[in-house]
């Protein structure tokens, strides 16, 4: 790939050229190269084996690949020694028909290295997308495997950015860097044996350059790591801050806390001037070095082979094939230990990338897993121990039983294990002693997907995802017509706000969906849980958000889908649950009064005084 | 790039820097363009007549050509860096203190995630564009020009090799520019959405695995995963295709150099060592060309990013302050509304408050019922101003809010919110955020009447725990309280309380309440709140529907004679 001859080198042509960033704080510019501290590595031999396995079903592309390298550097290598011909076997002779036939072989050469070039970058472009597609897909299979609780350990900017920006980073590693790599080292290699033999006194004044270049590299490169990554650790406080002020601009506003978060900004921004600053300076130290460093060599070795061309030991061709090489030499150098970066880090990033993908998941369906058509809905939790983190106990000894059809109602106060509760039924998460049982089958001998099927769950926290509303409530049960989505909007009470949205039900939610109220949302997802007909309905505070009068007339499509079905309602609001045929307060992890309305309020325990707390004005 | 100029003009602060930078840079192109000419005498003069020392001293001259270009580089890098980062520095910070100067409503127009974005990426953007400009946008014009001018004095018969040139590489470069760089914002959009599939996967995870669709998802992965495969393979071949091209033509003309030097060299028209400085120069122009293409392409990136930092740059409050702001301490805190309508946009065409009319007077407790949507959060966020209103007043103490010095007004309002913000940084820091100079004794008085001190001591570290970015390692409930207590510590005259108990459970909500009217006695207070029971002692209870008021009185009298009142009573309370 290099492009040179006996003037200046084109020293950036080889960058590789990376997609424009536009999200993700603190990307792009150089700074990025440097960004990172010196990846960790591990163990890069089984890594990289297991890549080349991504990439192993191309075996032919990477052959031809190879075979378009090798051609192409060798031919890099022969040009030169053809233009010190050219001058000395038929310009110096004037000899001008000889001159032409060189010159064409040369014109000829210098097509095959273009066409070479072009398909072999085609070749490695089809191979690096294709592969890199391929671990994306299986990487996001992976994920959906996982737990819950592997999603409530992991930190979600962290699983983003191994499946963005690692696999980036692969991507550029074996689309280009890894025939970069060889075709420097190539060229490299090559050039220095072509040196020697032609003539050793110009090849060592040009070889010398190898450590000067070295050490300086290593020197500067060292100094810009650092600079950069203390630059790099400024901004990211700064992007923090801003992001948190940004969303709590509202709040800083209230308090009437404007300037003094100006203040702390201009402190914090200072020091990233001063720090970005050196961190620029350092690395722009490098190219007016490897300028020097390349013209200098260029002086030295013209002036050489003057001198020895003088005292009648080199040709003129001889100088011009040094002068080429000298220039050709210098790139390779300069671009290799940027490479061996590239390639580390995208090392690294196959390894976080890995690192998931050999993650188990944790709750697997057993051998022969039974799987549930319907449900009747008896439900029975005997013994139950759970816990999130080793001895950090959340549901201890909790025993409950469900008939078919009932209502069972979860009170108490946060925190207490109320929604730990229901996601054990769904099988989010496994249990740690006792036995969960539905229709008198183990939960675990169940086969999960069948299971959560057949269960129909509100959640607190709402979820939309980007798509019409429609389509967000088809969600769920993807084989419903139009009409039913309709219908199970109706029923949610949804329908009516839904028709007022600008473009009714094929109206586009946005991430996030911002354009709903935290209540029009939990429509959607009651309208979502209506529409799957579940035999288990689980609903963890379906209402919270909801107005009272909304809540109303959702109930009474809550109490007509509960008509039948085994229910779990876990509720604040204590209207809610009245009905109930059981309520279970739950205190700290454990069951602590168990019966209906009337029963525990002749109890006159917890559910009595919580009930008291909350009529007292109309008590008094 | 008017946008961008209009940024550079922030340049003036550090002109010596901006303009010594180019200035040195200048000089390390000359010597960059000296070696070539110096080169050429050696061979022709020195070689020619077998002159040693003229050699040698050649040789010394391009060696001191080198150090002095390496020189000027490094000094010119000096100042380009100065320059650059202070340059981003000052836009980093009159972009935050612009953020902070706008008011609500020009923040949620302009959108958080966006703004973000531009405090960040595009004012990176800005200032390494500046720093590349200042070392090479002098750099390569001055090369082409140098380039072009020596060429033409070394071989004027060579130098129609150039006129050839010239115009394929600027073919190739428009190309480059017009028709491989577009693909890339393609690919980018592309890559957003795979992203936002993953982020909706991991945020949505739950009802995904509730709802067992993880094979619909894969599904829907695998489609946007494919479009970005296809799209990338397509604008990594474009692109692929222009070294190769480029290579070609500057290649071309070297061999073209060759033969007709050779052509002329047999008639002994031109010299050995002219061909090869020709050759050279070549190289620089063709190099000079190519850098002049980055910078073009950076610049149009960075004119996209300016538009959006001017833009914002240029945003005014909508609520200014008026030219004498009014105080009138010691507040009492009497609200009134005077027939207020209210919009977000003008665009709307409802209004979202519609002919909005009461008075409270000053220690008077309000509760606010209504409906999802039915303007209550809209109500009260004009009451610190938080947007003006469309007609109408809103009267603080008989002075309109607009005339009020918007600090001194804030002061004196405390509001806890539905959704509560808190930020990184201790517990005590967050409290504190309110109220600087609040004792330790009244900030752990606060945190008790909003039922947050147990579980704060409780906590590792007490008060002292760091919380995540927005607190993410407490519950909703957790959050609501802390933002209540620190509505408290505010000590405001005026307390709004926006269903700021909505995840904490009844028993809890009732102590709170309870502490609140205990320390709040004798202050204005505005509840909004889901629960009947929390709104039943309120000296007010305003019925708001479809944004009006629908009824306005005590519980009694509501009872008697509001419908929608005694529904969501009924509803609620009944048959208990």
């Amino acid at each position: 790939m290099s492009l040179s001859w006996g003037g200046c080198s084109m020293k950036d042509t080889n960058k590789t050229y990376k997609v424009p960033q536009t999200k993700g704080p603190g990307s792009g510019g150089p700074a990025s190269r440097f960004a990172k501290e010196k990846p960790k590595i591990k163990n890069p031999k089984e890594t990289l084996t297991r890549l080349f396995g991504y990439v192993g079903d191309q075996k032919i592309r990477i052959g031809l690949t190879l075979c378009l390298v090798l051609m192409t550097t060798g031919l890099h290598i022969v040009a030169p020694i053809m233009m010190g011909k050219a001058v000395d076997d038929f310009i110096l002779l004037k000899d001008v028909s000889g001159l032409s036939r060189l010159l064409l072989v040369l014109f000829l050469s210098y097509w095959a290295i273009s066409l070479f070039t072009y398909w072999q970058s085609l070749l490695m472009i089809h191979v690096s997308q294709y592969a890199v597609k391929k671990l994306r897909n299986d990487l996001f299979r992976k994920l959906q495997t996982f737990s819950l609780h592997f999603f409530d350990t992991h930190s979600h900017g962290d699983l983003m950015s191994r499946i963005t920006n690692d696999i980036d980073n692969i991507s550029n590693t074996l689309s280009s860097s890894m025939t970069q790599l060889m075709s420097d080292l190539l060229t490299l290699l090559g050039i220095t044996v072509m040196m020697f033999v032609i003539n050793w006194q110009l090849a060592l004044l040009t070889v010398i350059m190898i450590p000067v270049t070295m050490v300086l590299m290593g020197l500067v490169g060292k100094r810009t790591r650092k600079n950069f990554s203390s630059q790099q650790g400024n901004l990211g406080q700064i992007n923090g801050m801003v992001e948190e002020y940004f969303t709590g601009h509202q709040v800083v506003k209230a308090y009437g806390r404007e300037e003094k978060m100006l203040e702390e900004f201009r402190k914090k921004n200072q020091e990233l001037v001063q720090s970005s600053i050196r961190a620029q300076i350092f690395a722009g130290l490098m190219m007016p070095l490897m300028n020097f460093l390349n013209n200098f060599s260029y002086a030295v070795v013209i002036s050489g082979g003057a001198m020895l061309h003088v005292m009648g030991l080199v040709t003129l061709g001889t100088i011009t094939i040094f002068m080429t090489y000298a220039k050709q030499f210098g790139r390779p150098l300069n671009q290799i230990a940027q490479l061996y970066n590239t390639v580390q880090l995208s090392i690294a990033g196959a390894e976080r990338v890995f690192e998931i993908m050999d993650e188990e998941p944790e709750i697997k369906n057993i051998e022969q897993a039974i799987d549930l058509d319907t449900l009747q809905g008896n439900v029975l939790f005997d013994h139950v121990d759970f816990a999130y983190e080793k001895n950090r106990p959340v549901l201890k000894d909790v025993s409950l039983s469900v008939k078919s059809g009932q209502m069972i109602a979860l009170v108490g106060p946060t925190g207490a294990g109320k929604t730990t509760i229901v996601n054990l039924l769904t099988r989010f998460y496994d249990i740690q002693r006792g036995r969960i049982v539905i229709d008198g089958l183990d939960i675990g001998s169940l086969n999960k997907e069948s299971l959560r099927r057949r269960l129909g769950i509100v959640l607190q926290d709402t979820y939309l995802f980007t798509g019409s509303v429609m389509e967000n409530i088809r969600y769920g049960r993807l084989e419903a017509t139009d009409e039913e989505v309709v219908e199970a909007a109706k029923l949610a009470n949804a329908h009516v706000f839904i028709h007022r949205l600008p473009e009714g039900y094929q109206t586009h939610l946005s991430e996030e969906a911002s354009n709903l109220s935290q209540g029009q949302r939990q429509l959607l997802s009651i309208a979502r849980a209506i529409l799957a007909n579940p035999d288990i309905l689980i609903l963890d505070e379906a209402t919270s958000s909801v107005d009272t009068r909304t809540e109303i007339h959702i109930q009474e499509a809550l109490l007509h889908l509960m008509q039948g079905r085994t229910s779990f309602v876990i509720a604040h609001r204590l209207s809610t649950i009245r009905k109930a045929d059981q309520i279970l307060v739950i205190q700290d992890g454990r069951v602590v009064e168990k019966g209906d309305h009337h029963s525990l309020m002749a109890e006159r325990g917890y559910y009595y005084r919580m009930v008291q707390s909350q009529y007292k004005s109309k008590a008094s | 790039m008017q946008n961008l100029t209009r940024l550079l003009r922030g340049l003036k602060k550090y002109k010596k820097e901006a303009i010594l930078g180019p200035i040195f840079i200048m000089g390390a192109v000359l010597m960059d363009l000296l070696l070539p000419a110096i080169m050429q005498r050696m061979i022709d003069t020195g070689v020619a007549n077998q002159d040693l020392g003229y050699i040698a001293r050649m040789s010394l001259l391009m060696m001191l050509a080198s150090f002095l270009g390496m020189g000027f580089g490094l000094i010119s890098n000096y100042f380009a860096s100065i320059a650059s980062q202070r340059l981003g520095g000052d836009l980093r910070e009159s972009v935050f203190a612009k953020i902070m100067s706008l008011s609500k409503g020009n923040v949620d127009r302009l959108e958080t995630g966006q703004l973000i974005t531009m405090a960040t990426n595009d004012v990176n953007q800005v200032q390494m564009t500046v720093l590349m400009g200042l070392k090479i946008a002098m750099r390569s014009p001055l090369m082409l020009l140098g380039g072009l001018a020596l060429a033409i004095v070394t071989s004027p018969s060579l130098s129609l090799i150039i006129l050839l040139m010239v115009p394929l590489l600027l073919f190739g470069l428009i190309f480059l520019i017009r028709y491989a760089f577009p693909m890339f914002s393609k690919v980018q959009e592309k890559i957003d959405k795979v992203n936002g599939v993953i982020g909706e996967n991991l945020s949505g995870i739950r009802v995904i695995k509730a709802f067992v669709r993880a094979d619909f998802e894969q599904q829907r992965f695998g489609r946007v995963n494919e479009d970005l495969f296809e799209t990338s393979i397509l604008a990594f071949r474009r692109i692929a295709l222009l070294m190769p091209l480029l290579m070609l033509i500057s290649n071309m003309a070297v061999v073209a150099a060759l033969y007709l030097g050779g052509v002329d060299f047999a008639k002994d028209g031109i010299m050995i060592g002219q061909i090869q400085a020709f050759i050279n120069y070549l190289g620089l122009i063709m190099f000079s060309l190519f850098m002049m293409a980055m910078v073009l392409t950076m610049i149009s990136r960075a004119e996209a990013s300016s538009k959006r930092i001017v833009e914002v740059l240029s945003q005014v409050s909508e609520v200014p302050e008026v030219m004498e702001p009014r105080a009138v301490l010691p507040m009492k805190g009497k609200v009134e509304f005077r027939h207020v309508c209210f919009q977000y946009y003008p665009s709307e065409q409802d209004y979202v408050l519609k002919d909005i009319d009461f008075v409270v007077q000053p220690g008077e407790t309000v509760a606010i019922l209504g409906a999802t949507g039915s303007g209550k959060s809209s109500l009260i966020h004009l009451i610190p101003r938080f947007y003006d209103v469309t007609q109408g007043q809103v009267l603080i103490d008989d002075v309109d809010v607009r005339e009020w010095d918007q600090k001194v007004l804030r002061q004196h309002i405390g509001m806890a919110l539905q959704v509560p913000i808190l930020f990184s940084g201790t517990v005590e820091d967050n409290l504190r955020f309110a109220n600087e100079k609040a004792t330790q004794q009244e900030m752990e008085d606060s945190a008790r009447l909003a039922q947050a001190h147990d579980f704060i001591v409780e906590m590792p570290e007490g008060y002292q725990t760091l919380l995540g970015q927005r607190g993410v390692n407490l519950s909703g409930g957790q959050k609501q309280r802390l933002s209540i207590a620190r509505a408290v510590i505010h000590d405001p005259q005026i307390i709004i309380l926006d269903d700021s108990t909505s995840a904490v459970d009844a028993e809890t909500e009732s102590k709170i309440q309870k502490s609140m009217n205990e320390r709040f006695s004798g202050h204005t207070s505005f509840i909004i709140a889901q629960r009947i029971s929390t709104v039943l002692e309120a000296d007010k209870i305003i019925v708001l529907d479809d944004g009006m008021i629908k009824g306005m009185g005590t519980h009694e009298s509501l009872m008697e004679t509001n419908a929608i009142y005694r529904d969501i009573y009924e509803s609620q309370l009944g048959g208990m």
